[in-house]
């Protein structure tokens, strides 16, 4: 063997090598970087324009002269009921046919075709679900137009993203746990409950927070299901049958094409309490999934 | 399943990270391990004859734990074991060994039906306990694997605390009645691992934070903690290292007291340090598995009845 010496130091054509890593790798982080700013941006963007008609008054008082005045506090409210319902409904549903998918169903073509046709659900524009959302909901089952037709339509888009992401995180859980837990005379559906689905938890909830969030923000399926705009109605759980759909997407929207007339800033001020609503629902969903990894890793009972 | 790729390297990542530590051996099992390393075992031979010293063989001809017969398994159109036929012996341990592909772990999943769980697979035949065929439409095979405990290949310890990883069995089965009762099968659980020693002022930390080898007996006292009466391991010790091996080398050998122990591996060494018994299998072009000799350890290896066993330990295949 030669000298250390001679070959231990970088030839001239690693050199070279060693330079294309260094552009290869800055240009990740060029691209890293273009991916984050429009993020900062827009959140800044935001921030300013919108903070000045963030005032007391504008959070917690219902509108006045038809909301070019006051508040959208019931707009506020009537969003967190149509989100959380959406939650209740898609969640359960979701996670159960996910379940079902990947721990129970036989695996063949037919079962290709269903993930296959899920997969695609999630690719459905928004609108056609609104369409559908109006046909079903109140054409055949004869509902009102509501707040429980709004978040059960946009459930019903939810539904795709839940059960695709929930999928994957319950197929992802290693076989080994799962083989280790039936070897001990612990039934599949133990099995699912005890060690399957508390691994795949916090993947689970990142999908329903990314299902959620899209859910805050849609516009199109609420207008056709009949949302409208910010209005002083009574506030109480009951609401989601009786009250017509009040959510912040569609407000900002129908403000924005109202056109001059409203404030500029009472626009921005909307999209930042938008904004808000989905970072707080991100927010205790983290919040949750650090609780659950903890758990998990120490106590669970 | 077709996330099995990425989930395995997901494992061996995260091995890999939570193991700074490595089993602390005795000294005396230093000795041991010396005298291998420097040689002392790489005759098979001397191996089986110097276990045989060491401990009797056992293994009661009258006392059967298992009984197979004609058994064969089928995997869709593939044909991977065929025409077994053997009796497994009570509280005595039975080795089975043969080159990769044999069909060896193949069967051992027949034993718990573990098979049941994979796709278009399906068991032929005859394969008993106590009499009854546990291929049977009226055998739970969850009932089964109660009894048939079951250790693998990898250490696959729960996401939880090592108390926990114990706990797990007995109070999803709702065997341990108090929690008093729990603590108990805790620790005998974990002493009749050789566990109890290394885990017992940190039993609340996660299983995942243990060593390959201590997790890898973290997982058969989780075996224990049931109470079977049958342990099946699938290659325990493929994925440790010399020390932790011999440790649980010298688990199986102090278990196979009071269990009846089927280890399947590939390292003739070891099948010829642990086991009472051994079962030769080999498959042929059409990669369908066969019993070839089935006789008391020292005996096959010293002195196979079959050219194929001859060739087979004195390393001319496989």
């Amino acid at each position: 063997m030669s000298a250390a010496s001679s070959w231990v130091r970088t030839p001239p054509e690693g050199r070279r090598k060693d330079l294309y890593q260094r552009i290869v790798f800055a240009l990740t982080l060029v691209a890293t970087l273009i991916v984050l700013a429009p993020i900062v941006i827009v959140s800044a963007y935001v921030l300013r324009e919108g903070a000045s008609a963030i005032t007391w008054e504008f959070l917690t008082d219902p509108p006045r002269r038809d909301g070019a005045e006051g508040g959208i506090w019931p707009v506020i409210v009537l969003t967190a009921y149509s989100l959380l319902l959406v939650v209740l409904m898609a969640v359960p549903l979701g996670v159960g046919a996910a379940v079902f998918l990947s721990e129970y169903a036989r695996p063949g073509r037919l079962l290709r075709l269903i993930n296959l046709t899920i997969i695609n659900l999630a690719g459905v524009p928004s609108i056609v679900y609104g369409l559908f959302g109006a046909a079903f909901f109140l054409d055949i089952l004869g509902g009102q137009k509501s707040l429980w037709v709004v978040s059960a339509t946009l459930a019903l888009q939810a539904l795709a993203i839940i059960i695709t992401s929930a999928r994957e995180s319950l197929l992802a859980v290693s076989r080994g746990v799962r083989e280790g837990s039936l070897a001990l005379g612990v039934s599949r559906l133990r099995t699912t409950f005890f060690i399957t689905l508390p691994q795949a938890l916090p993947g689970i909830i990142t999908g329903v927070l990314l299902a959620i969030s899209r859910a805050a923000g849609e516009t199109a399926p609420v207008i056709v299901v009949g949302a409208i705009m910010a209005k002083n109605v009574s506030l109480s759980p009951a609401a989601v049958i009786n009250e017509r759909a009040q959510v912040l997407s569609f407000e900002l929207y129908g403000r924005i094409i109202e056109g001059i007339g409203y404030p500029e800033d009472r626009k921005w001020g909307i999209a930042l309490v938008l904004l808000a609503v989905v970072l707080l629902f991100n927010l205790s969903a983290l919040f949750l999934r650090w609780r659950i990894s903890r758990l998990g890793s120490v106590r669970r009972n | 399943m077709t996330n099995d790729i990425r989930t395995e390297v997901r494992i061996d990542a995260g091995a890999e990270r939570e193991t700074p530590v490595t089993d602390t051996p005795t000294e005396e099992q230093l000795e041991r391990l010396e005298h291998r390393m420097a040689g002392g075992g790489v005759d098979v031979k001397s191996t089986v004859a110097a276990a045989a010293a060491g401990s009797p063989r056992r293994g009661d001809t009258n006392a059967i734990a298992l009984s197979l017969e004609d058994a064969g398994v089928w995997y869709g159109q593939h044909q991977a074991v065929q025409g077994v036929t053997f009796d497994i012996y009570q509280r005595a341990t039975t080795a089975l060994i043969g080159p990769s592909g044999c069909g060896k772990s193949t069967l051992l999943r027949c034993f718990n039906r573990m098979n049941d769980l994979i796709p278009g697979a399906r068991v032929t035949g005859k394969i008993t306990i106590d009499g009854v065929d546990i291929m049977g439409k009226d055998v739970d095979a969850v009932q089964l694997r109660r009894h048939v405990g079951m250790v693998f290949q990898k250490p696959n310890p729960f996401p939880m605390s090592i108390k926990e990883n114990i706990a797990f069995g007995p109070k999803r089965l709702g065997l341990a009645k108090s929690k008093s009762q729990m603590e108990e099968v805790i620790e005998r659980s974990l002493r009749d691992a050789a566990l109890w020693d290394e885990v017992k002022d940190k039993l609340d930390e996660p299983g995942t934070s243990l060593s390959g080898g201590q997790q890898q007996r973290l997982c058969i006292a989780r075996v224990l903690a049931v109470k079977p009466d049958i342990i099946l391991m699938d290659e325990p010790c493929s994925a440790l290292d010399p020390i932790a091996t011999l440790k649980i080398e010298d688990l199986m050998r102090t278990l196979a007291k009071d269990y009846t122990i089927v280890v399947v591996t590939h390292n003739m060494q070891q099948a010829a340090r642990v086991s009472d018994w051994t079962a030769f299998l080999l498959a042929g072009e059409e990669r369908t598995g066969r019993l070839i000799e089935y006789s008391p350890t020292e005996q096959l290896f010293t002195n196979p009845r079959d050219k194929r066993t001859e060739d087979y330990i004195t390393g001319r295949f496989g």
